[in-house]
């Protein structure tokens, strides 16, 4: 899970409205606030998140250079139909849904998938994505064997059990994801020993951690260095 | 192949389903009915009323059933069922093989749904088997004639004559092989092997014809009471899929893996394809190793959206093309079918994905250990825990290679 950042430079008119809003925020199920608002948060965010989920970087959106583009929006509201996604607005924090549903910082998008798992789960800030503390190298290790995440090795116990509860909360370990995940470095290092590099265009995190521990030839378990 | 299309307009958790049945753009067959169509999804999602509808539907069709006999699942204006333009319904006949129903279309004529308990009586009375039977006697017929033959030469101190005989018979047995020898050398032994049994095809006495016989490794007839669930449907599904010699036809056959161990499983599928080629076969099933047996397009994985109603699953992306489908059961291992077809999330158990985190973590700690300059050896405690978790997933110490 890498750090997103968060910038608000395409949706405008709503990023505007949002820094407006006092006290309580309008219902986020209202339907015309959403029919104004939706589609542009949620291209906005996809922009941001260069069309992966935020949690477990599976790709939701297309890959297509004309998706997020500045042609698609216009005077700050996202003009065109929003592409055939997978994935769904997400507040990070369920809790604050009822009374802030519209509070940028609480949205991210993720495939709908983790969005239906996750639900209402409590969250911890330390793994949130585009906190401006989150740093992923430092929390996150990642074990190219078992092709899951860990707690950063160089944690406290305690963050490490705060990491480990919120790595199951986002559903970042999920079975179907670590398949995908898997089999999607499987084919990238595999092609790339042959010499053909395919774009890294999911999973970029696990890409890079792995690719570093294989410049240090330490990607296999500790086990076969026995 | 004859069904291409099943529309559901509105009918209990079915609301505007819509199943393509034919093969995808970029197929050798684009634009036909499919060959086989396997159905899948969670238990309720109707994958056994489809099968009852597609049988009924070829059966009305031929004008075999009566509206006071048989009552549909869904009602007739909800329900379009669209064939193939070159079809001609008189032609098709259709087969049901349901092993754990109840006799509602019991003995109805040309169909086969059984239930577990007459399926015994109708594996020797209503499944063809007197087909092989009749075709047998008349091989035996032949034999005597040439056995005749040659007792009367040597009788008659022809041993020349007799020697013709002999090289006639060897030679006429070798060009008509009995449909029991083809039955029991071509489809039913090698499942029968992994049972460490076979068709008995030496015929020694009239019972050998009378019923299927089973033998064991010491050639010794396994009494039918002694025989397995799984032989028994397997018997039970062959023998008429064999002698009717089905041309043209739907078959449906419910859950085919029923009381079968995977490696049979395996195979099944195409033992069936193998009996009566040139008709389309229906399944539905449960099971992962079945599955695997289907091209991706002939997969109709049905599932429960939000509201409760039954949707297909969509395997391609963008167009239905062969190149944009995004798994193909026959080249995926079982858990990866478990996971990517049957939705299970994880590769295992709970306490696998446990123990897996577990292992991932111990193993990142040791690593920086072993990065600091920590020497570890096998006595070390955390690296033996390491050990003992990998030997609890079942890896060797060379755990990548599991």
């Amino acid at each position: 899970m890498r750090k997103i950042d968060k910038q608000c430079n395409l949706s405008t008119v709503y990023k505007i409205w949002e820094s407006n809003l006092t006290g309580d925020h309008p219902s986020y199920s209202h339907s015309t606030t959403k029919k104004l608002h939706y589609n542009s948060i949620v291209m906005q965010l996809l922009s941001n998140q260069d069309g992966l989920c935020a949690f477990t970087e599976e790709r939701i959106c297309p890959n297509n250079d004309n998706t997020y583009s500045d042609k698609n929006w216009k005077n700050g509201i996202y003009k065109n139909p929003k592409p055939d996604i997978s994935g769904d607005l997400e507040h990070f924090n369920a809790d604050l849904k009822e009374k802030k549903g519209w509070l940028w910082d609480n949205f991210l998008v993720v495939s709908s998938f983790i969005n239906r798992k996750k639900g209402t789960k409590e969250v911890d800030a330390i793994l949130k994505p585009d906190d401006v503390n989150y740093d992923a190298s430092k929390m996150l290790n990642y074990n190219p064997t078992t092709n899951l995440f860990s707690p950063h090795t160089e944690l406290t116990d305690l963050e490490k059990g705060r990491v480990q509860k919120m790595i199951d909360t986002l559903e970042i370990n999920n079975g179907l994801i670590v398949d995908k995940r898997e089999r999607f470095l499987n084919k990238i290092f595999l092609l790339s020993e042959r010499g053909v590099d395919l774009e890294i265009d999911e999973f970029p995190t696990a890409y890079e951690m792995t690719s570093i521990l294989k410049a240090t030839d330490s990607e296999g378990s500790i086990l076969d260095s026995l | 192949m004859i069904i291409k299309k099943i529309h559901i307009k509105n009918h209990q958790q079915f609301k505007d389903l819509e199943l393509d049945l034919t093969y995808p753009a970029g197929h050798e067959k684009a634009g036909e009915p499919l060959d086989k169509v396997c159905f899948i999804g969670q238990s309720g999602t109707g994958k056994t009323t489809l099968l009852e509808e597609i049988w009924l539907f070829s059966k009305r069709h031929k004008g075999d059933l009566s509206e006071s006999r048989y009552t549909n699942p869904i009602d007739s204006e909800n329900l379009e069922i669209s064939a193939h333009e070159n079809y001609f319904f008189e032609r098709v006949n259709s087969a049901y093989f349901h092993l754990q129903n109840t006799s509602k279309y019991y003995n109805e004529e040309a169909s086969y749904l059984y239930d577990n308990t007459q399926l015994f009586s109708l594996s020797l009375e209503n499944n063809g088997w007197e087909n092989i039977q009749e075709a047998v006697e008349k091989h035996q017929q032949e034999v005597a004639k040439y056995s005749f033959a040659i007792t009367k030469a040597f009788r008659n101190q022809n041993h020349q004559l007799a020697e013709e005989y002999s090289k006639k018979l060897e030679l006429w047995e070798k060009e008509n092989e009995t449909p029991l020898s083809d039955l029991a050398e071509n489809y039913l032994n090698p499942i029968l092997k992994d049972f460490a049994l076979e068709v008995k095809t030496e015929l020694e006495s009239i019972k050998d014809v009378n019923q299927i016989n089973l033998i064991n490794k010491n050639l010794e007839v396994i009494p039918q009471q002694f025989w397995s669930t799984g032989i028994k449907n397997i018997i039970a599904r062959t023998i008429p899929l064999y002698t009717h010699n089905f041309e043209n036809s739907i078959i449906c056959i419910d859950e085919p893996e029923t009381s079968l161990y995977p490696d049979i499983q395996r195979k099944i599928i195409d033992i069936y394809s193998r009996l009566a080629p040139n008709n389309q076969f229906f399944y539905a099933t449960h099971s992962p190793i079945i599955a695997s047996s289907f091209e991706p397009w002939e997969i109709v994985e049905l599932k429960f959206d939000e509201e409760g109603y039954v949707y297909r699953d969509q395997y391609w992306e963008g167009e239905n093309h062969v190149d944009n489908y995004k798994y193909d059961p026959r080249y995926l291992r079982w858990d990866s079918i478990l996971q990517n077809i049957f939705d299970l999330e994880n590769d295992g158990s709970d306490e696998r994905k446990e123990l897996l985190q577990k292992f991932a973590n111990l193993d990142n700690k040791l690593k920086e250990r072993k990065r600091k300059g920590d020497k570890l050896s096998k006595e070390d405690p955390e690296v033996q825990s390491l050990m003992k978790m990998g030997k609890q997933l079942g890896w060797d110490t060379k755990q990548g290679n599991a």
